[in-house]
């Protein structure tokens, strides 16, 4: 070959090759990433001056203090419904936790007045006004000045102590993420070909198998496997997405299912309608924020088990927490009824890279192929966590 | 139900075979003494000691010194919960007490002590059996001969079967995954296999084989009895082997409770006893945390957990609130009252003449008035499926397969309702019996 051709040959090759570059077939590639926190989106003041004014909402001792104002009668009807754990107030003893609707609380609800978050606008208007699917709210406004946010479910939660950022619950069910495998949530970004713009990508948010790890100073490890559970098909949720400028966000999800743990043991389905994800794709550790409408009722259930069942431990009142719920609920109006049955809510979320691991026909089939001592689709560092787990 | 994985180390069980012999490893029971009257029963714990009436006799968690028994009658009305606050039991008026629960084994004034079987003086005058120092009990939630009642939900935490010694190496373990008694390694608790292929007492699995099936290794010193065999492998190494099969790990099994190898072509776990067989009209769905119990349709079924538990400076003592001769607040404060109690929990109705298998599946009589617990044996009324004895239901706000939003529904130290596993469901058996996940 001619020096000339030659080097139009490489030319040309050179060429081809950033071809397929720009075209996504040979360039694409999968991010994956894991849970590691989570908390209510909203405005949490260290004093709680600006957002709960008047103090932190009263929990269900106090109302149960308020409802029998002397030893006596407070032994008297807990002697008479087998109380425990201040909660059997209504009539007939019925439970203020899971039978809301027969307890009726004196003390006033204290709800929050934050107008800063992150999150989504549902709705599409500008200033809440109510429209033929939604009822007239108030909006947010994020930290860098994105406005018309719904967040409705903040002005439920926001002074009640247990739910903010470092309290009770929130710790705890931190915690939990870090000690369980129930909750683990896992997201898998597929056909990326450029991290930082890119028209068309797949998301998948599923229910995950492994634990997550935390190195010597509490950081989350990245880069870690972890696998999906692909038996788990209830909880397996795909949604098209756009990063622009390094922030991914997906389209609406009608539907989106996650498994978490809300308070010290229980654990429930957060299920949101309309759903939307947002991550910034930055670093091995990412920050993310999941918004969309809970069905009041559905959500309420759910908070029931997992923290309302621990009320004391989060101060909650949740006879008034249910009614704030309704009050505040902004979406999925009712035709009949006029009322809306759904509520906005928005949650921050850290995530930390992992490298999202499917079934191989191994773990499908449990083919005749020989193995390995150990499974080798677990890295070694994981490989210590569940040998100690075993024993 | 917390009939997780259990590991009953003092090695107490036996299988006596409840159907094909061919899938089930059959242990020897070990000889023993023990005093007229004391019988033996077939459960699904393994074979037990029973009274003479056939009821299963318990030993109590509560009772930490040997010789001494913390059950008494001495009626407790109130408790302290763990935040400190205090509270009440329900029914002040027709308070249940330990010893009205869980009957003492009574010895007579004839009786008298041998081999493990000692006699204590109570201080209220009786005269209890206890084996190796640890008083005896049967339970009111045992109505028939081989029955562990006591043993499903929060029962668990406090009782234990008196189950009969069994021949056990030191490296085999038994262990349980919720219904399904199997051999495990002692060391990791790793679930054990045997195969198809291993005739004549001795392994075929060797080379390749070898490291997808682990051999459970016996020491040169290893003493055969009781069943228990120790044949040499090619390498001249001895494994155990359980009435001529060898036995062995599967490479792929992490936890305690994996049983990966399940379904392995010429593999079986090695289980004590064949599984018990569901009724037609309940099925297993694989939830996000696990199988689980369902009805025909793939619903969950969860049934309702009910102790009182005095603890924190208290007696100690766990009482039910879920016998049938109670009527308990607790059953309702979770779902209002009873019509509103009966529109969210509904039970499993039985057809005419439906029957389980009578220890983990039944058909009991529901009370008159909506509550979860069956209604005291021999009352006519509604006929529903149980599970070891309690009714089981579905959930109102559930509407499709998988869905869990019943589980734990409750207060923990109350009253709680609960799914319940299925673990193990599918050991050496075809999954026709699971819901498949419908799209959506």
């Amino acid at each position: 070959m001619a020096r000339r051709d030659f080097w139009k040959t490489v030319g040309l090759g050179f060429v081809a090759t950033a071809s397929l570059t720009y075209s996504g077939v040979a360039s694409a590639k999968t991010l994956g990433f894991v849970l590691t926190n989570w908390h209510y989106s909203g405005q949490f003041t260290p004093d709680n001056k600006i957002e709960c004014p008047d103090g932190l909402a009263y929990g269900h001792r106090d109302n149960f203090r308020a409802q029998f104002k002397t030893k006596e009668e407070q032994d008297a009807h807990i002697d008479k419904f087998a109380d425990i754990e201040w909660t059997f107030r209504g009539p007939n003893g019925e439970s203020d936790i899971y039978v809301p609707q027969m307890v009726e609380d004196s003390l006033p609800y204290r709800e929050g007045q934050g107008k800063v978050s992150y999150g989504f606008n549902l709705d599409g208007t500008k200033n809440g006004q109510a429209t033929n699917r939604t009822c007239a709210h108030a909006k947010f406004t994020s930290p860098e000045g994105e406005p018309a946010i719904d967040n409705q479910i903040y002005q439920t939660m926001a002074c009640v102590k247990g739910m903010r950022p470092g309290g009770d619950s929130d710790g705890m069910a931190n915690t939990q993420l870090i000690s369980k495998v129930v909750n683990r949530i896992v997201i898998e970004i597929t056909g990326v070909d450029d991290e930082a713009n890119d028209d068309q990508v797949e998301v998948t948010i599923a229910h995950g198998l492994d634990k997550v790890l935390q190195g010597p100073t509490g950081e989350f490890i990245p880069h870690l496997s972890q696998r999906m559970d692909e038996k788990a098909k209830d909880f397996i949720f795909h949604a098209k997405a756009k990063i622009v400028n390094g922030i991914l966000t997906t389209d609406v999800m009608p539907s989106l299912e996650v498994v978490q743990m809300s308070g010290p043991g229980e654990w429930g389905v957060r299920a949101f309608k309309d759903a939307r994800l947002k991550i910034t794709l930055a670093g091995d550790h990412a920050k993310a924020v999941v918004g969309g409408y809970h069905d009041v009722e559905r959500y309420y259930r759910y908070w029931a088990k997992t923290v309302g069942q621990h009320a004391i431990t989060s101060n909650s009142s949740p006879a008034s927490f249910y009614r704030s719920l309704h009050r505040n609920a902004d979406g999925y109006k009712d035709p009949v009824t006029g009322k809306c049955t759904a509520i906005s809510a928005s949650y921050d979320w850290e995530l930390t890279k992992a490298f999202i691991v499917h079934e191989t026909p191994e773990e499908k089939d449990i083919s005749a192929n020989v193995l390995s001592d150990t499974p080798a689709d677990v890295p070694a560092d994981v490989k210590v966590a569940l040998v100690t787990e075993a024993q | 139900m917390k009939r997780s994985v259990l590991f009953a180390t003092i090695s107490l069980l036996s299988a006596t075979l409840l159907g094909n012999a061919a899938s089930a490893a059959e242990l020897q029971l070990k000889e023993e003494p023990r005093p007229q009257g004391i019988t033996l029963q077939n459960t699904i714990d393994g074979v037990v000691y029973a009274d003479k009436n056939g009821k299963t006799i318990y030993t109590a968690g509560f009772d930490n010194k040997p010789g001494e028994s913390k059950c008494t009658d001495k009626i407790v009305l109130r408790g302290i919960e763990g935040h400190g606050d205090p509270f009440a039991f329900p029914n002040h008026d027709n308070r249940p007490t330990c010893l009205g629960q869980t009957p003492i084994v009574a010895a007579d004034a004839n009786s008298k002590p041998v081999g493990q079987w000692t006699i204590i003086d109570r201080p209220d005058g009786l005269k209890q059996w206890a084996y190796s120092g640890r008083p005896l009990y049967t339970s009111v939630k045992d109505f028939h001969p081989g029955e562990t009642n006591l043993l499903s939900l929060g029962g668990r935490g406090d009782f234990r079967a008196l189950t009969v010694p069994v021949i056990l190496p030191p490296e085999v373990l038994i262990g349980q995954v919720t219904t399904a008694r199997i051999l495990t390694t002692a060391e990791k608790k790793l679930t054990l296999y045997t195969s198809a292929a291993d005739t004549n007492g001795k392994s075929n699995c060797e080379g390749a084989c070898a490291t997808k099936w682990h051999p459970v290794l016996a020491p040169e010193v290893a003493k055969e009895q009781g069943g228990w065999t120790a044949p040499r492998r090619a390498d001249g190494a001895r494994q155990w082997a359980i009435n001529g099969k060898p036995l062995y790990t599967f490479a792929r099994d992490v936890y305690p409770g994996d049983y990966r190898g399940n379904g392995q072509p010429g593999w079986e776990v090695a289980l004590l006893a064949p599984l018990t067989p569901m009724p037609d009209v309940i099925k297993v769905y694989d939830t996000v945390v696990g199988p689980k119990f369902t009805d025909s349709r793939g619903w969950t079924l969860y049934v309702f957990s009910c102790n009182e538990k005095d603890e924190n400076g208290g007696s100690g003592l766990h009482t039910a609130c879920d016998t049938p001769d109670q009527r308990s607040h607790w059953w309702t404060f979770n779902c209002g009252n009873v019509p509103t109690c009966a529109d969210t929990w509904r039970p499993v109705l039985a057809a005419e003449g439906a029957k389980g298998d009578g220890k983990v599946w039944s058909v009991v009589t529901l009370q008159d008035q909506w509550a979860p617990v069956r209604a005291p044996e021999g009352t006519p009324g509604k006929q529903a499926w149980a599970y070891m004895g309690v009714p089981v239901f579905t959930y109102k706000y559930e509407d499709r397969p998988g869905m869990m939003e019943g589980d734990l529904i409750g207060i923990r130290v109350s009253g709680q309702w609960e799914s319940i596993d299925a673990g193990g469901y599918d050991i050496n058996h075809s999954k026709t019996t699971q819901v498949r996940a419908a799209s959506r």
